[in-house]
């Protein structure tokens, strides 16, 4: 196995659950771990840690190498950070004396991450000598979020960390989650049953479905499939890209990616910047030919790579390419068949909108 | 107060001590079993724990007197060490105390541990913290108000024990005359000043012990009612 990489087998049976796990995962970035309850997301992420006694197998991996009992080697000494969907704060002890509780107890680890600049990028300086009793739930996130960071650890899981907040916190929490995704070079496991989240932090995607692994890859490619966005309400596809020309004028900037570009409001984009954008397959529209006057402002020269249209529904999901970038479109059927689109056809896309989604 | 109730009054403190001293030690690993494990023992040992909460001292008194003679499970054990028969002893008032006192200990700690949250001991256990460092730095603190429940609790229940010292302890002044049994001896040789102020003392003693554990639980700092049952928070 490649360095680069967590290769994990890990199997775990219980009266009706079976967990059977068998996949190699990116040893960098956020890999997002996806599925409806009951997948077995926790379950996964609770055997890398080593809080599931009765798992067999093991995670190994630049840095690690953990094996389930007999020799696995304890939590305390995998290097784990974790952080669940109820923050589990010390209630003996306060904000600042948490944070202390990690620092102590990490001196042995290479320290990539260091106490003030961490409370800076939390905004949770002015916590520090709250107890932790009468934190909102936001705030305690945050707290436990940081106290697992102190540990210094050389994986970071996040099981649900946003599933009890209300939704105005989840965004919150969810930009300061991008926030440490971007200061820190640590790879994470993020297990979320929501897409809104998976599309703003993932670099990689593993979709788990009653214990097993049901589709994996880069996120932005696996939400462009169409056996993965068929199953979703609302199917949309995600786009990096970043900033190469800002029109003052029109307030807008253009945001570059592998085979084309789209303008957006500029506001908060800096020239260069990288970005991430979504685009909802309802707001395609496909032509055969360049559209030559129309409000749209964003089209993009796409190739069709494959097309889901089942004969008992109005609607179709096209699947797009655009050099390495990938757009989903939903049409309806006899658009479909009007314009006559087959798998290898060129044509243009045009995007009524897209969201900046970092 | 004569020179002997100064005797039975300390006796009894000193009785108190060992006992909830002991009991401390015993109860701690004795309550994390009864509230963590899933074996098929804990609801016979939960019921024997609390016997001592329904049975009549002097039927505990009775058969824990039964165990220490000679001949006995403990007296056999104890003749062959050497060190005599537990009966009529301060050693063995000490043992029948504990016995007596042991739900009173039990079952506060019990009630912590089982509201003592599991994520906790995981978020330790992730951020570094082994077995040992668990216990004192979290599993401890964090029950602590069940610790100093049990612990007046218990001390509180063995200044005012009776019935079991009268079957195994007699009466042996600086030994086994505890204040209780003291404070008999007074009202049958019908010398009621003297057992007025040693019911005084145990009257006294008793609330103020029982007001403490009111004034700490209001602040947070001990757990639960009498019986230690209602949960913490």
């Amino acid at each position: 196995m490649s360095t680069e990489t967590f290769s994990l087998n890990f199997s775990l049976s219980r009266a009706a659950f079976t967990f059977e796990l068998n996949c190699a995962l990116p040893a960098r970035g956020v890999t997002a771990i996806f599925g409806a309850s009951g997948a077995g997301k926790s379950t996964l992420l609770r055997c890398i840690a080593g809080l599931e006694p009765d798992a067999q197998g093991a995670i190994v991996g630049p840095d690690v190498n953990w094996r389930c009992a007999p020799t696995a080697p304890p939590v305390e000494e995998r290097g784990i950070g974790y952080v669940s969907q109820r923050a589990a704060l010390f209630p003996h002890l306060n904000v600042a004396q948490n944070l202390q509780f990690a620092i102590k107890r990490a001196r042995s680890r290479i320290a990539f991450c260091e106490h003030d600049s961490l409370v800076e990028l939390l905004g949770i300086r002015a916590l520090l000598p709250r107890s932790v009793e009468n934190l909102s739930g936001g705030e305690a996130q945050r707290v436990a979020l940081a106290r697992a960071l102190l540990s210094q650890p050389r994986l970071l899981l996040l099981d649900e960390p946003l599933s009890a907040l209300d939704d105005e916190r989840r965004h919150e929490l969810l930009r300061y989650l991008v926030q440490v995704k971007a200061h820190f070079a640590l790879p994470m496991f993020y297990v979320s049953h929501r897409l809104d989240e998976v599309e703003m932090l993932a670099d990689y995607l593993v979709e788990l479905h009653e214990g097993q692994v049901r589709q994996q890859g880069n996120a932005a490619e696996v939400f462009s499939l169409l056996a993965f966005a068929q199953r979703q309400r609302h199917p949309s596809c995600i786009i990096d890209a970043h900033c190469v020309e800002k029109e003052s004028e029109w307030g807008l900037a253009r945001l570059e990616f592998d085979r084309g570009a789209l303008w957006l409001p500029n506001s908060a984009i800096a020239l260069g910047q990288s970005v991430r954008v979504r685009v909802a397959a309802d707001d395609v529209s496909l032509s055969r030919e360049a559209p030559t006057s129309s409000s749209i402002a964003n089209r993009v020269a796409v190739q069709v790579d494959a097309v889901h249209a089942p004969r008992d529904q109005a609607m179709a999901l096209v699947r797009l390419r655009a050099g390495r970038a990938y757009l989903l479109a939903r049409i309806t059927r006899r658009s479909l068949a009007e314009l006559q689109l087959e798998p290898g056809q060129s044509c243009w896309a045009q995007l009524k909108s897209a969201a900046l989604l970092s | 107060m004569t020179e002997a109730d100064w005797q039975a009054l300390w006796l009894t403190v000193k009785l108190a001590g060992f006992t909830i001293c002991l009991l401390m030690v015993i109860g701690l690993p004795l309550a994390w079993w009864m509230a963590r494990s899933r074996s098929v023992f804990v609801p016979f040992v939960s019921a024997i724990v609390a016997l001592p909460l329904v049975l009549p001292p002097t039927v505990l008194g009775f058969y824990l007197l039964l165990a220490f003679a000679p001949s006995g499970p403990i007296g056999q054990f104890t003749e062959t060490l050497g060190l005599g028969s537990l009966a009529f002893s301060f050693p063995g008032l000490v043992i029948g105390s504990m016995c007596y006192s042991l739900p009173f200990v039990v079952q506060p700690i019990q009630v912590s541990i089982e509201n003592l949250r599991s994520e906790l001991l995981e978020s330790a256990a992730t951020l570094g913290a082994g077995p040992m460092d668990r216990l004192v730095s979290v599993v401890l603190p964090v029950i602590r108000p069940g610790l100093i429940t049990a612990a007046i609790l218990g001390f509180a229940h063995t200044l005012g024990e009776f019935g079991v010292v009268l079957m195994i302890g007699g009466n042996i002044p600086g030994e086994t005359r505890v204040l209780s049994v003291q404070l008999y001896d007074h009202v049958e040789a019908l010398d009621y000043a003297q057992a007025h102020t040693l019911a005084a003392v145990l009257l006294v003693s008793s609330m103020c012990l029982l007001l403490s554990l009111n004034i700490l639980r209001r602040r947070g700092w001990v757990a639960g009612t009498l019986l230690g049952s209602a949960r913490e928070h």
